[in-house]
């Protein structure tokens, strides 16, 4: 039994150091369809490494926007510049409000905003979090509120993107690495925002209206809330917004009514679901992800909203 | 409690602890910390169902002492049928209850009389299964006089609730278990060694093997109409791997642990899919449901030495029972029904035990005419895979009929396939390892013994590292607790 014992007391140290080796072997070399567990992607889909870079230096600006992936897609800065608007976007794949607190906490002084853009989609008031999580590993800073998340999680695959990440910077491996303008049809324009050149991308799967109910966490609605208060503390005004996703999406859940009527009572929001005409095949990339002809619609209809209601004051023409 | 979950994780050092440092004076004080521990084990998933394990015990062991006290066959004959009466009722009540009703209320409605099959909403208790049959194993043996009686129930209660093989087997004979129970254990340095082995093995098996194929399997079961037949035909190997990866992992987990604690169980794998023939896949396939099967259904009808027609009878008996142990579904009796098909040709031709020794026994590589029977026993087997996948004869159906189209021999089209791209690669590798260990317990029983011990450490690593690389993040059951 001594023996027994004592080999596995020597076995688990060793076991340890070479599962770090084997980590970083496998992320260096393996090939993507096997790395399950490690899904290390710096300057990867969605540009954020592009944008977190441009944030470092970026403002002060009018409207700084925030959210998911249809924040980055769906907010263009130059239909704002022709409007005599500054904005900045620093939205991110699959972003839930706990990342968005995180990003307003770690840019907002630098960029300054006079009002902060926060779009809000139900799908991320439901998901861990995780793809959001290991996007800001791969691309953003390293500081406590990194920490914060692997310990938040417990989650496999984020604690071996974090110390790989680890080993990428410690090396100077990521410091080499330079994002694309352009890449598979997605271009990044200064601002933050990615603009797809590749159209319609998939045909939406046929879902029954009112087949589905959204399962939301509350962990998001509060991260929400606290992000709002975070940024009436310094003074900056916040205003939640809904992109457009096409109607057949937006019927297939049954509890829409319920998620616009929670995240109204903490902010001013919008729903632009059916404020505006759009074609659900030009307008759109997919059932949920507006292309830039919808966006070019949309965002003057924002503006136009965001004018009445008293958040952007029309410069002196 | 899941074998795969952190919560097993640190269930069973804590017991390996305790049971060899704290209570290793007593056998009946080990004994009864092990009742303890298998009790709350299966309390994790529902601890009502406890009662059921209880009672299985209780009548078992009372009809095992009443068989000892009497010698009138009229007397013993009715404790047997009492015993089989309440453990297969318990089954027909938990397992079959809904089957019956369902098919009874749709057979009253095809004879236009309309009725309805009430609201009794009965829940499967987990390991039912396979408790049931290992206490009847004991009372069958003690009736035919190949036992003796026990007389210390708390051995006896050990005996059908020991946890590591509870829930999904070994299903276990008295004569090779209970013995066990009833001696003193002593821990084995090269035994408990193994038993590690044999875990990290087993877990390789579910979490990076079973797992992964799990998610492309399901995906294809889900909607056979949308895929084309060449990612059908990819969703039954996946499909192959997955069930095989999981079933002989749990068997491979459990008969580790068991070894920690210096308890040997029976075989239940032994490669199955380097089978040469169907009659060759079954003695190497859930060997203690087979043998079961084989000692306490298919001799006593008279096996084989009935004529021809008996023999046959026989033949679709055991399969189309054991293809009904696995669950109360038409799909599983059209399971067994097709392998008593494709072992049909075998018996008639007398050549159902023509291969008994493990394939390319002092070669490396297979033979051309090996490697041929190998692929189409496979392809058999896999085929049958289908109908004990899918949710009814119908779906199996529509699966049959995507997979035989003409799209059979073009590319496949599925959701991330350079994910699948990888879990091929898994699999190939897995085969490989397998069929370099065939001749072995298990494929890691000894590997690398020749080498110095850190390569040997290292590779056991490596195989940890795959297991966190490939591991679910959500937690995933095995299949065949569900049976």
């Amino acid at each position: 039994m001594k023996r027994f014992l004592s080999n596995l007391l020597c076995f688990a140290p060793g076991c340890a150091a070479l599962y770090l080796v084997f980590l970083v072997a496998w992320g260096e070399w393996a090939p993507r369809g096997l790395q399950r567990n490690l899904y290390y992607r710096r300057g990867g889909h969605g540009h954020l490494l592009s944008r977190l870079q441009e944030a470092r230096t970026a403002g002060p600006v009018d409207v700084l926007v925030i959210g998911s992936s249809h924040a980055y897609r769906g907010f263009d800065p130059r239909i704002f510049a022709q409007r005599g608007y500054t904005l900045f976007n620093l939205g991110s794949s699959a972003q839930t409000p706990m990342h968005s607190l995180i990003l307003l906490q770690r840019h907002v002084q630098q960029i300054r905003p006079r009002l902060v853009v926060w779009e809000v989609f139900p799908a991320t008031f439901t998901i861990d979090g995780v793809e959001a999580t290991l996007d800001l590993i791969a691309n953003g800073e390293h500081d406590e509120f990194t920490r914060d998340l692997v310990r938040h999680h417990r989650h496999i695959a984020v604690y071996h993107n974090y110390l790989f990440s680890l080993y990428r910077r410690w090396t100077r491996r990521d410091a080499r690495v330079v994002e694309a303008v352009e890449k598979e049809g997605d271009v990044y324009v200064s601002g933050g925002y990615v603009e797809s050149r590749k159209g319609r991308q998939r045909a939406d799967r046929e879902i029954r209206e009112g087949s589905r109910t959204w399962a939301f966490r509350e962990e998001h609605f509060t991260a929400l809330r606290n992000g709002i208060e975070f940024l009436r503390a310094q003074g900056i005004p916040t205003v939640l917004v809904q992109t457009p996703v096409t109607p057949s999406f937006r019927a297939a859940y049954l509890n829409n009514d319920e998620f616009d009527r929670r995240v109204a009572g903490l902010a001013p929001h919008v729903n632009f679901n059916g404020m505006i005409q759009l074609d659900g095949q030009r307008d759109f990339l997919d059932a949920n992800h507006l292309a830039q002809p919808g966006v070019q619609m949309f965002n003057p209809a924002l503006i136009d909203w965001l004018e009445a209601g008293g958040w952007l004051m029309p410069p002196a023409r | 409690m899941l074998f795969n979950s952190i919560e097993f994780a640190l269930f069973l050092p804590a017991v390996f602890l305790a049971y060899w440092f704290v209570f290793q004076n007593s056998l009946k004080v080990q004994n009864l910390f092990l009742v303890a521990v298998s009790y709350f084990f299966y309390s994790r998933w529902d601890w009502r169902f406890l009662s059921l394990i209880l009672f299985s015990t209780l009548v078992d062991y009372g009809i095992g002492l009443a068989l000892a006290r009497h010698r009138r066959p009229a007397i013993r004959k009715a404790l047997m049928g009492a015993s089989l009466a309440a453990n297969l009722g318990l089954l027909g009540i938990f397992k079959y209850y809904h089957f019956f009703v369902d098919n009874f209320v749709a057979l009253l409605s095809s004879l236009g009389i309309s009725s309805h099959s009430g609201s009794l909403q009965v829940i499967l208790p987990v390991g039912i299964s396979f408790y049931t049959f290992q206490t009847l194993s004991y009372t069958i043996d003690v009736y035919r006089g190949r036992l003796r009686a026990t007389r210390d129930p708390v051995a006896f209660a050990a005996f059908v609730a020991f946890f590591p093989q509870l829930v999904a087997g070994p299903i276990e004979r008295a004569s090779n278990l209970l013995a066990q129970f009833q001696a003193l254990r002593t821990f084995d340095y090269s035994r408990a060694v193994a038993g590690l082995r044999q875990i990290l093995w087993g877990l390789v098996k579910k979490m990076v093997i079973a797992d992964n194929c799990a998610y492309f399997a399901n995906q294809m079961f889900a909607q056979p109409s949308v895929h084309n037949g060449s990612a059908l035909a990819l969703g039954v190997l996946f499909f192959s791997f997955q069930i095989y990866g999981d079933f002989s992992g749990y068997s491979d987990i459990a008969i580790g642990c068991s070894r920690l604690l210096g308890f040997d169980l029976m075989k239940n794998f032994a490669y199955p899919y380097f089978s040469r023939d169907i009659g060759e896949f079954w003695r190497r396939w859930h060997i203690s449901l087979s043998t079961w099967f084989r000692d306490y259904l298919y001799i006593p009808l008279g096996g084989s030495r009935l004529n021809l027609a008996g023999r046959i009878r026989n033949i679709f008996i055991i399969f189309l029972v054991s293809g009904f142990w696995h669950g109360a579904n038409w799909t599983f009796l059209a399971w067994g029904g097709l392998h008593a098909l494709f072992f049909l040709p075998l018996m008639l031709a007398e050549r159902n035990r023509q291969h008994v020794r493990v394939v390319a026994e002092h070669r490396r590589l297979p033979s051309g005419t090996e490697a041929v029977q190998m692929l189409s026993t496979f392809v058999l087997v896999a085929f049958a895979w289908i109908f004990f996948r899918a949710q009814s004869l119908g779906h199996a159906w529509a699966y049959i009929q995507g997979l035989c189209s003409r799209s059979l021999l073009a590319m496949p089209e599925f959701a991330h396939r350079e994910r699948a791209l990888g879990v091929l690669a898994l699999v190939a590798a897995f085969v490989v390892a397998e069929w370099a260990g065939r001749r072995e317990e298990f494929a890691l029983a000894r590997w690398g013994e020749r080498l110095p011990r850190w390569i040997r450490w290292a590779g056991y690593a490596f195989l940890v590292f795959l297991i966190g690389m490939f591991a679910n993040t959500e937690e995933s059951p095995f299949i065949y607790f569900q049976f």
